[in-house]
């Protein structure tokens, strides 16, 4: 399967990584991770060169990494140090080793040419930093046995939560709402607003409506695997849709940051973010346990997807319907960003 | 007005059209094989046509998503576009157009 190189893939929760390596595996490159002495995360391809050990079983020792089979030892750059039973050290005693940042309570990695990777491009959310406005909750890492697209079809689909996620995050008010779709320079933007119905169940629990609300949903998908999803729900009439400012209603963010794993797998961290009931944890955790219950119902169904998929073994031909515009135009984008990489001369692979 | 769709087969079909109407719809309300899977709505590329090269300069232009569309259907030609953003105006009248082959 062909993957955007060059860019910054998230990777896993910053709080999952310390000083004892584990492996994370990200568009089929196995990395591992550690933190350094002065806590930055180091990532290595995790293989050792000699026997082909991963180096995650391996032990941290100061900033280096040893190996658990015959303790060659590498420093975060990748650069062996020390092997064991010889003085010299051969040019070629090397392992890869990814550039790696942090952003919204994540590693991110860039798997492509290590001399573009600028840590300044990693995505970010101004609101993650606005705390006298929003509150942010770092969610779970979910994984899938699913493809990242079908996960990202999902994130850019509007149209199933009035079908999957009927306790949670929809209602059937919005069965026939049309969905827009349009791309926006690197993004790409699915909305729709659902007028005067009743609040979906999760802000008829958490808002105090008089009746009957406005809703939006706005999915933003961001390459190579980002999808936000701003909705949220106010008094009917009080926001004037597609131009009224939405942070006078109930906001949430629902963050999802994949890391395609590989052709079937995929993990999806989730955060949200919102603009009500600031700092207030047992809110952020009522929240959290709603998304948990709403993206558990998202993996029963992609992961019987991939089943079939798998054993159709490529044959078949899905529908393309009218709700499909923003998935389309989604792997569009990812398609063009793909081709876009290749005419360049292909991705040199990392030192 | 009329328009003339050209089946798979080569049959010509003389078809009264309704002005305004997507030319997808016409095609479908005579009972001619084409899917429109997704309603008309520049998705899905099954109700793709030919249009005859008299009449391809004399359209609309394509917008970005039905040149996007066009680009993932099959046996694409310079004078592929998708009968649901054709429109039925009157300075159509005597449009001609062929069905191009169904996907598997």
């Amino acid at each position: 399967m062909h993957y955007i190189q060059n860019t910054w893939y998230p990777l896993i929760f910053s709080r999952d990584v310390g000083r004892k390596p584990l492996r994370r595996t990200v568009i089929e490159k196995n990395v591992a991770l550690y933190r350094t002495e002065d806590g930055r995360v180091a990532a290595l391809e995790d293989r050792c060169p000699h026997r082909f050990a991963p180096l995650s079983l391996g032990v941290v020792e100061g900033d280096t990494l040893r190996c658990g089979y015959h303790g060659m030892t590498f420093d975060g750059s990748g650069k062996c140090v020390r092997i064991p039973g010889q003085d010299i050290i051969p040019v070629n005693a090397v392992v890869k080793s990814y550039p790696v940042t942090e952003s919204l309570g994540l590693v991110w990695i860039w798997p492509g040419d290590p001399a573009k990777a600028d840590p300044s491009k990693v995505y970010t959310l101004p609101q993650y930093h606005d705390a006298p406005r929003w509150t942010a909750v770092l969610g779970e890492s979910l994984h899938f046995e699913s493809n990242y697209l079908n996960l990202a079809d999902n994130l850019t689909d509007p149209a199933h939560v009035s079908f999957v996620h009927l306790s949670t995050l929809g209602n059937p008010a919005s069965e026939n709402i049309p969905v827009k779709h349009q791309r926006i320079g690197d993004a790409v933007v699915v909305h729709r607003w659902i007028l005067d119905a009743p609040a979906i169940p999760v802000f008829a629990k958490l808002g105090s409506f008089k009746g009957h609300v406005d809703r939006w949903h706005y999915y933003h998908f961001h390459t190579p695997s980002i999808a936000v999803i701003d909705f949220g729900s106010a008094d009917a009439g009080a926001i004037d849709p597609e131009h009224g400012d939405r942070n006078r209603g109930m906001r949430i963010f629902a963050c999802h940051f994949i890391t395609p794993v590989d052709y079937r797998r995929c993990i999806d961290h989730w955060v949200h973010l919102r603009n009500f009931a600031l700092g207030n944890e047992d809110v952020g955790a009522e929240i959290s346990k709603q998304f948990a219950l709403a993206f558990d119902e998202d993996k029963t169904i992609l992961e019987a997807i991939q089943r079939e998929e798998d054993r159709l073994e490529g044959n078949g031909r899905k529908l393309r319907l009218a709700i499909d515009g923003g998935s389309l135009k989604m792997r569009r984008l990812i398609d063009e960003v793909i081709a876009a990489e290749q005419a360049a001369g292909g991705v040199k692979a990392s030192a | 007005m009329i328009v003339t769709v050209i089946d798979r087969d080569g049959v010509e079909h003389r078809l009264e059209a309704d002005l305004g109407l997507k030319l997808m719809l016409v095609i479908r309300a005579a009972g001619l094989p084409i899917k429109a899977e997704c309603g008309g709505n520049c998705i899905c590329s099954t109700c793709h046509v030919y249009v005859d090269p008299a009449w391809a300069e004399r359209l609309p232009g394509l917008s970005d998503d039905e040149i996007g569309t066009l680009e993932a259907a099959i046996d694409v030609r310079p004078t592929s576009r998708l009968s649901c953003q054709i429109i039925v105006t009157a300075d159509l009248d005597g449009l001609r157009v062929t069905l191009a082959p169904e996907e598997d």
